[in-house]
């Protein structure tokens, strides 16, 4: 039987439409499950057929492959359709299809693949990238921590160390939370940026329908011992913008993200820190903001 | 000298970034900073117009109290630098 089922992310309402039993597979979603009967964001309904549009017969527009153990996206315009094709590593075959109106809010996705939560969470991630950068909200690739009733979230690139930043805050300071391990959403509400769980977490399950408002952001880098400057803006702009998910190459895209960025970083400190792997590295995270 | 297409002006507080965003330039990793007077001057060749030291220094004559000599300076200067940079040719 098919269904549809709102969930609710940084205020946002997005819905899927899908056989009953795949939402079995989806835990991730539940904690942001909502009654609603429309959505804000966009509605993606995942089908049993195969794509009806072969990509081999078009010509990319833009792919992002960048690490080897990353997914492979391609990008394909239609005259009123997208097509995006994602694989689960970049060398690998193309697993999942999202054909997608102009405006990515109607979202069909074919999948040629058992891994149906990744096909699922990829093509929802990107479809609220897409939609909800132009209500100030920005997906972010970062790990994020709730302390005291604010968040602080930690950037770098994969590898860097984010989760182990997080879980050297939560040892530090014991009433420390992790709210999300991954992408969690930054939003910007009555021009205060405030960070936002979501149903993506990487690989460490956290699904948490929480939020708190941003009091630090903190790029990491690995270094043999720990030390920490401010950013200045251009800097803290360009760690930002390369942490955020979005299509960069379309104009208004960017206008969005630019527009949130700026907002964000001219309110709330951005540091770069470079550390170890310890306590002391998150007492300095924490003490750089107090 | 025309400056190479792709990038676009951002101001961020009192200070201009050069960022390259479009599919022409979504391999320049660079960000290139400018001052306001910079950035007046790329914004007056920014539509792919030949220009030289002496066509800059016309526009900061017309905009700024500076003398003819040093206007020349800075304008050979300000090219040279983003000569460097790689964001104009």
């Amino acid at each position: 039987m098919v269904t549809s089922r709102y969930y609710r992310v940084a205020e946002l309402t997005f819905g899927f439409t899908a056989q009953e039993d795949l939402f079995d597979l989806l835990p991730n979603y539940a904690p942001f499950e909502v009654q609603a009967s429309s959505a804000d964001l966009f509605h993606l309904t995942v089908s049993q057929d195969t794509c009806p549009v072969d990509e081999k017969a078009l010509t990319a527009y833009f792919t992002d492959k960048s690490d080897e153990d990353m997914p492979r996206i391609e990008l394909y315009q239609m005259p009123e359709q997208w097509l995006l094709c994602v694989s689960m590593y970049r060398d690998s075959e193309t697993c999942c299809r999202i054909l997608a109106s102009n405006d990515w809010t109607e979202a069909t996705l074919y999948m040629t693949t058992e891994h149906k939560r990744f096909a699922v969470d990829n093509a929802a991630m990107l479809l609220y990238a897409f939609t909800s950068c132009f209500k100030q909200a920005l997906t972010l690739h970062a790990s994020v921590i709730k302390y005291e009733g604010q968040g602080y979230f930690f950037l770098g690139k994969s590898g860097t160390g984010k989760s182990t930043h997080s879980r050297q805050w939560l040892s530090a300071f014991p009433e420390a939370e992790l709210m999300n391990d991954d992408n969690p959403i930054l939003r910007l509400i009555d021009n205060k940026p405030i960070i936002f769980g979501s149903p993506w977490s990487g690989k460490t399950p956290c699904y948490k329908q929480l939020c708190a408002p941003v009091r630090g952001i903190v790029q990491l880098k690995q270094a043999p011992e720990n030390s920490f400057e401010k950013l200045r803006l251009p800097a803290a702009y360009a760690y930002m913008l390369s942490s955020s998910s979005g299509l960069k190459i379309i104009p208004a895209v960017m206008d969005a993200l630019y527009a949130t960025i700026a907002a964000v970083i001219q309110t709330i400190p951005v540091i770069l820190l470079s550390c170890l792997p310890n306590e002391e590295a998150a007492r300095m995270s924490y003490q750089a903001f107090a | 000298m025309k400056v190479k297409q792709g990038f676009r002006l951002r101001p961020l507080g009192d200070e201009f970034m050069l960022i390259g965003e479009s599919l022409e330039q979504i391999n320049f990793n660079k960000m290139i900073t400018m001052n306001e007077t910079a950035a007046f001057l790329w914004n007056k060749v920014a539509d792919g117009r030949d220009f030289e030291a002496q066509t800059l220094a016309s526009f900061l004559l017309d905009e700024y109290e500076v003398a003819e000599e040093q206007a020349l300076t800075d304008s050979q200067t300000t090219i040279d630098s983003w000569l460097q940079a790689g964001i104009i040719e």
